[in-house]
């Protein structure tokens, strides 16, 4: 679809000339409306003809994939159009310099209205310090302000002052002046640079001392890397230009590819994906099967409750929602968090807490429903302060059983938390490591086939692409930390994928 | 929803740009849905494929008037600039 859907707005933001000069056509000048529409009712004609004349089953099927055609080519008539009318506006008197204006409009009008002014900011910065240091061009406004919180965060007033200019900044602005003060664009990007050399210099410590195998290993587990990310950095990084390491990656990178959830393909791939609204975009996971993918996001969200679902619009991961219950919001590509429509988070909701019980009690979804008793039945319905579990249950009902349920959501986490503490007495890095790796192999304990169910689920449904899912839980080797299940799961894909090598 | 959401005429087009395409997932949605279940149906079930023709004929209409009260919003939205 996308080869006949022009992104218009990547258009705009490019090239206010070439959009002037599509509408100084003559066509496009005069007539504009009757043209369209003309076009439109023209193939509107075609093809109600071809179908009134279908008198089979056979002769309507050989129709359907024109009338598909002319379904698909149809928006690009409102492109033109809008092209034009845009273009003509810039052409009025308030904005003497054509070409200048015309990009301004657009890029004011247009991108920022559909991509969240502050989303737009942000990209433009990001993408400046992005291109400086090889990384993925193609981050958002999620990942920029994450960006600037971890790399600016350990000096308050300054990135008070940068998330300050990054929330009240004229679009108009140039980066520098937006960073003024101390964080001019220069020494942002000086900032970010130190930072990456840092980490550098550990890397290539220990790729002095230990094997490629454990550098790509600690690479992974510093930087919190996407696969997208690190398909970028193997192209674009000289830390992973080693041949010793591509075909490991390029290996990653296709899984990651074929395993992409077919419903946020769907997403990413629709034409307007940079454009539509966050309902729109929900709505349109929700018909690819996307709730239940996103009632299994959620229950892992309620099972660890510090965030790591996989957003669904920008490619970042947000690691900064707090859940008391279970996140119903939905990060899309305007770069902010939308909470999705609450007769959708009932339904999610509801499967969620099913699999929350599936993973406790080691059982499939169905055998959990089946196994239900009364006194969960009575459980679950006090919680949902409703006679039945349904998608009709008013929001507020649920988010009251949410509340409640915080505290055997902590329960869970702590018995899953206990389970690798167990696994892994030890806080020191490499006794850790291995102390993991030993018990993974002997581990028997219920809390540990709890997390191996756990974990097994994710892979199985979302294959490669799970361990993108698990991944975010950070790869902090500290045994205090509340995510070393992560460590765990990650740990194991590692040593799977080491053993591709 | 977006809280960004502005009234400019620009903004207007650029939201009446992403309604067409919308209307054009649903449609072709809806007329694959259709032709999955005429390649399930009984040649001899003319009443069935009766109702499926009327749904495609519909939809199809329906599809294209969207898009020409699209056209002619965005019409109004430039003159009113």
């Amino acid at each position: 679809m996308a080869e006949n859907s022009p992104d218009l707005s990547v258009e705009l933001a490019k090239s206010g000339v070439k959009l002037r000069d599509l509408a100084d056509k003559p066509e496009l000048q005069s007539g504009l409306l009757a043209e369209i529409v003309g076009k439109l009712a023209d193939i509107k004609a075609e093809g109600v003809a071809t179908i009134e004349g279908a008198s089979t089953r056979d002769e309507l099927l050989a129709s359907i994939p024109k009338l598909i055609e002319n379904v698909k080519a149809s928006p690009s008539h409102i492109d033109k159009q809008i092209a034009g009318i845009v273009g003509k506006l810039a052409d009025k008197d308030k904005y003497p310099d054509k070409e200048a204006s015309a990009k301004a409009l657009l890029e004011k009008g247009i991108v920022a209205s559909e991509r969240g002014y502050l989303g737009y900011v942000a990209r433009q910065k990001y993408e400046t310090v992005a291109a400086s240091l090889g990384w993925s061009k193609d981050e958002d406004q999620g990942t920029a302000k994450t960006f600037i919180d971890n790399y600016l965060g350990d000096k308050p007033t300054n990135s008070d002052e940068v998330r300050q200019s990054l929330t009240t900044l004229d679009p108009n602005s140039p980066l520098e002046s937006s960073l003024s003060g101390t964080h001019s664009a220069q020494s942002f990007e000086n900032m970010m640079k130190n930072r990456w050399e840092a980490k550098s210099e550990e890397s290539q410590k220990l790729e002095k001392t230990t094997n490629g195998k454990d550098v790509v290993a600690t690479i992974l587990g510093e930087q919190e890397f996407t696969l997208t990310d690190l398909e970028e950095g193997r192209v674009n990084g000289p830390k992973f230009n080693s041949e010793q390491y591509q075909p490991w990656l390029v290996k990653m990178q296709e899984s990651y590819v074929s395993n992409l959830a077919p419903h946020e393909k769907a997403v990413t791939d629709r034409p307007d994906y940079q454009t539509a609204t966050p309902d729109i975009l929900a709505q349109s996971m929700i018909e690819m099967d996307g709730e239940d993918y996103l009632s299994a996001r959620f229950a892992t969200d309620f099972v660890f409750g510090n965030g790591f679902g996989r957003t669904t619009g920008s490619g970042d991961w947000d690691s900064s929602e707090q859940n008391i219950g279970l996140n119903t919001s939905l990060r899309c590509p305007d770069g902010k968090t939308h909470n999705l429509p609450s007769e959708l988070s009932a339904e999610v909701k509801k499967k969620a807490l099913v699999r929350v019980f599936a993973v406790h009690r080691q059982l499939s979804e169905s055998e959990v429903i089946k196994s239900l008793t009364e006194t969960d039945i009575q459980q679950l319905n006090a919680w949902m302060g409703d006679k039945e579990l349904s998608s009709e249950t008013p929001p507020a009902n649920i988010a009251k059983a949410l509340q409640e349920l915080a505290g055997a959501q902590n329960t869970i986490r702590t018995e899953f938390d206990n389970a690798v503490l167990t696994l892994a007495p030890n806080e020191q890095q490499g006794k850790w490591r291995k102390a993991i790796e030993e018990s993974y192999q002997n581990a028997n304990s219920t809390e540990y086939k709890n997390l191996k169910l756990f974990r097994d689920k994710i892979l199985a449904k979302f294959g490669q692409r799970g361990s993108t899912l698990l991944a975010p839980m950070t790869f902090d080797f500290n045994a205090n930390s509340s995510n070393t299940i992560g460590n765990q799961i990650w740990l194991e894909l590692r040593q799977r994928a080491n053993s591709q090598t | 929803m977006d809280t960004t959401q502005s009234t400019t005429p620009l903004q207007s087009l650029a939201r009446n740009r992403v309604v067409a395409y919308d209307i054009t997932q649903a449609t072709l949605r809806k007329i694959t849905e259709i032709e999955a279940k005429l390649k399930l149906l009984d040649e001899n079930d003319k009443e069935t494929f009766t109702k499926l023709k009327d749904e495609l004929l519909a939809l199809y209409r329906a599809h294209f008037d969207s898009l020409s009260k699209i056209a002619e919003n965005n019409e109004d939205l430039g003159k009113n600039e």
